[in-house]
């Protein structure tokens, strides 16, 4: 138990050795599972303590037929207490001393009393293949995603196939309670250093989609490029 | 069906329509990466449309911004993001507006454009031209297949020829404008050129410098640059004002070569000639109008009569006739001016280089009188003004029997006279009098035109310059000069701008009869490979001998076939004069 435990912690444990690469490599690994859904969104439970997709990643989820999968990306993620009822106390000691890391070693239990939940905000679904490539169309799905399907992170190389239209950011923009500035520039931020060297040429041209989109809105657009600025 | 997207190379895409009128022009918001500053002015633009295709000028670019909130807080260079945020914005928050006149449409199935009567519909794409554009709408030169259309130039950023119909060009008189050292005589030059090779026309050329007949030094280059003389030998004869008087061993013998010296004699000054240089001669219209009591008196002897008289005589002649004695007097002193130019002569009767002139323009030669040492303007303006007189006289003549007669052999040959300096025969004070005004307004009918070359067209009469046709325009700064320039131009608010940015030198903007729709031109060089081009499979021809029996309009009769020296000539005019006189006298 204690074995798994620390496994899972690794990401923790590395951080301050590489922190370049902060970020777990599990795409195209299930990372969580669905248990609260909707057309526009749906809630995921992580399997692992502290390991969810990160923000603005772009996850998917297989839908029951299993033709079509739904993509969308992270906005929220938190960890509390698996109970409502129940929150997290503190447990160290306050020593300067002390690791932090120590304490769930001190208490194994908090794997299971704890969890990690992450929301995704829908925004296109994969039509079925047609020849080689996978091609992508940016409304809702016909159903929402199923409960206690599972979740993957997606590789590099279909997020650059998703984003390689523009339509999904004007989803983001429009939707209701979602950091949508922020998320943008994460989502933008992303897909840019997934294409290397023709990131540039990326952002730029998503960006100019947005300004069309957000021309009554200058000021909103001119926080969404301030915060992609300095990318790659 | 709309426009075969096949045919246009993407990165010719400028933009596409978003407003405007068929008077004062269209919008098209600019829709391309390529940055404003290098979206020149005077481009040659075409808008595809359904079943039309749209060929107009683009006139001006303005800069534009969707939000005001923009501007207010523009990004400043040095604040984070601002690279990016000034890239990101261009073509969407901040963009260009390309202001482009319409000038042809092409139909769709047709091959020669129109002048346009529509607008392009919203959101046209628009693109910058390509060589088979140019091609549509200019054509291809074929001077030397015996066609019509002529390379001037080249559009500023291609090298596609711009060709300029001259068969349309002389159908009407023609402007070259532009400020001293533009080009001016280049572009001269090279129209002229391309009408002596096309044969469209005959030639006549005031050369007030020199620089159009034999071998001169270009301005700013140390090579030779070919006289139209050297270009097409016998075609283009070379007269010269008489620059020394007979006997007169002080000064040289001139270098190059004349088909004759041009004499004028005193019975041959009109008081018209006085009245065009009142201003060069500073005299008051008082003076100038009593010219005319004068003639009255005298007739044709005026001239050589007032400047023979003593002060008693003058005095008497005042008493008798009514006139001021003061402007009579100052008359006789400014005239004396002329009777010293070295080509004035008292007792000249003849006209008979000037009717050789005429004669050798209606059979098709082409003709440059050079003034040599007398390149002051006033002689250049009082020989041009009698010169122009005979054609004038001429050429109704010759009109009026072909109308008569109606036989194609008897169609006058087309004349275009060629002027330097022409404000100054054509500014509104004398452009109602002088020969010239004449043939500016209604000559066309007479089949004489004339080619101005000036620098002032603010001076000329508005008369005058709302009958040109083809205008070819250097460039020009001053306000009242380029309103001038576009006088009877419609849709000319863009030309403005365009003719504004040209370049001093070598550059020059097509408007007008000639040229299907204006446009920008890099002036075609004059250098080798133009004389190889020009005179490329033309035959030469003898030299140009006048028919004997003349045509009962000169007062030569009598003379031999003029092959005596010039001296000699004058010589043996004067006694036949003698004779004449004393015939009149005692018989």
């Amino acid at each position: 138990m204690t074995e798994s435990f620390l496994s899972t912690r690794h990401p923790f444990l590395t951080e301050a050795k590489n922190s370049s690469s902060a970020e777990p490599d599990h795409a195209e690994t299930p990372v969580g599972e669905v248990v609260e859904t909707s057309l526009t969104g749906f809630v995921a439970h992580t399997y692992k303590l502290d390991e969810p997709p990160p923000f603005g990643g772009l996850v998917r989820v297989r839908d029951r037929g299993g033709a079509t999968e739904i993509f969308g990306a992270v906005y929220h993620i938190a960890t509390g207490g698996l109970d409502p009822g129940r929150r997290a106390a503190t447990r160290g000691t306050g020593l300067p001393a002390q690791n932090d890391e120590q304490i769930y070693i001190d208490n194994p239990q908090l794997a299971r009393l704890l969890k990690t939940e992450f929301g995704v905000l829908v925004l296109g679904c994969s039509r079925p293949h047609t020849g080689s490539r996978r091609s992508f169309s940016y409304v809702f799905p016909d159903y929402p995603p199923p409960l206690h399907y599972s979740v993957t992170l997606c590789s590099d190389q279909t997020l650059v196939e998703f984003t390689e239209d523009k339509s999904y950011l004007r989803a983001i923009l429009e939707a209701p309670q979602v950091p949508a500035e922020e998320l943008i520039a994460a989502v933008l931020r992303r897909a840019t250093r997934a294409r290397e060297a023709a990131g540039r040429m990326f952002l730029v041209d998503s960006l100019r989609y947005l300004a069309r989109n957000l021309k009554q809105d200058y000021d909103r657009f001119k926080i969404i490029v301030e915060k992609c600025e300095g990318v790659q | 069906m709309m426009y075969d997207q096949t045919r246009r190379k993407p990165e010719k895409f400028l933009g596409v329509i978003t407003a405007g009128s068929l008077a004062k022009g269209v919008e098209a918001r600019i829709r391309t990466l390529t940055p404003l500053e290098k979206i020149q002015t005077g481009q040659f633009v075409a808008v595809e449309c359904e079943g039309v295709r749209f060929f107009g000028l683009l006139t001006d670019v303005t800069l534009g911004a969707t939000s005001d909130s923009v501007l207010l807080d523009p990004p400043y260079p040095g604040d984070s993001g601002s690279a990016l945020l000034r890239e990101v914005l261009h073509g969407v928050y901040t963009y260009g507006d390309a202001h482009i006149q319409p000038s042809l449409s092409l139909q769709n199935g047709e091959d020669q454009p129109r002048p346009v009567r529509s607008v392009p519909s919203h959101f046209a794409p628009v693109f910058i031209a390509e060589e088979s554009d140019f091609q549509q709408v200019f054509g291809l030169e074929n001077i030397a297949e015996n066609g019509h259309k002529f390379a001037v130039g080249q559009p500023l950023d291609m090298d596609i020829d711009v060709c300029l119909d001259l068969e349309r060009f002389v159908e009407r008189s023609n402007g070259i404008f532009g400020k001293s050292g533009t080009g001016k005589s280049v572009l001269t030059r090279l129209i002229l050129s391309g009408l002596i090779r096309a044969n469209t026309c005959s030639n006549l050329v005031f050369d007030m410098h020199n620089e159009y007949g034999s071998v001169t030094k270009g301005e700013y280059s140390n090579q030779q640059i070919k006289g139209l003389r050297d270009l097409f030998g016998s075609r283009v004869m070379v007269y010269a004002v008489r620059d020394r008087r007979p006997g007169d061993k002080a000064r040289e013998q001139r270098a190059t070569v004349a088909d004759g010296d041009i004499v004028i004699g005193m019975n041959h000054i009109d008081v018209e000639d006085i009245l065009l240089l009142r201003n060069e001669l500073q005299l008051n219209a008082t003076a100038a109008e009593s010219a005319y009591i004068l003639q009255n008196k005298f007739g044709d002897r005026w001239m050589e009569t007032l400047l023979d008289m003593d002060g008693e005589a003058l005095k008497e002649f005042c008493e008798n006739n009514g006139a001021n004695s003061n402007s009579i007097t100052a008359l006789k002193r400014k005239l004396g001016a002329i009777a010293r130019m070295p080509f004035v002569e008292k007792n000249h009767r003849s006209l008979r280089v000037i009717d050789d002139m005429v004669a050798a323009l209606a059979a098709g030669r082409h003709v440059i009188v050079q003034f040599g040492g007398s390149d002051d303007l006033l002689s250049y303006m009082l020989v041009a003004n009698i010169i122009t007189r005979s054609i004038h006289k001429k050429y109704k003549e010759l009109t009026e029997r072909y109308k008569r007669t109606q036989q194609a052999q008897d169609e006058p040959r087309r004349v275009m006279i060629t002027i330097e300096e022409a404000h100054k025969f054509l500014t509104p004070e004398v452009a109602g009098q002088t020969i010239f005004g004449t043939i500016a307004r209604e000559m066309r009918k007479y089949y004489v035109t004339l080619l101005v070359v000036d620098q002032r067209p603010s001076s000329i009469d508005s008369e005058v310059l709302s009958q040109i046709g083809t205008r070819i325009v250097a460039l020009i700064n001053d306000e009242r000069d380029i309103d001038a320039v576009f006088t009877g131009v419609s849709g000319s608010a863009g030309l403005k701008t365009v003719l504004a940015s040209l370049d001093s030198r070598q550059q020059a903007l097509l408007l007008g009869h000639a040229s299907p729709m204006p446009v920008v031109i890099r002036t075609r060089p004059f250098d080798e490979i133009f004389y190889r081009a020009i005179t490329h499979g033309q035959s030469s021809i003898p030299a140009f001998v006048r028919p004997s029996n003349g045509n009962g309009h000169s007062d030569t009769e009598g003379e031999d076939d003029g092959r005596e020296s010039f001296d000699e000539w004058v010589k043996k005019q004067d006694e036949i004069q003698l004779e004449k006189d004393k015939a009149d006298l005692f018989g």
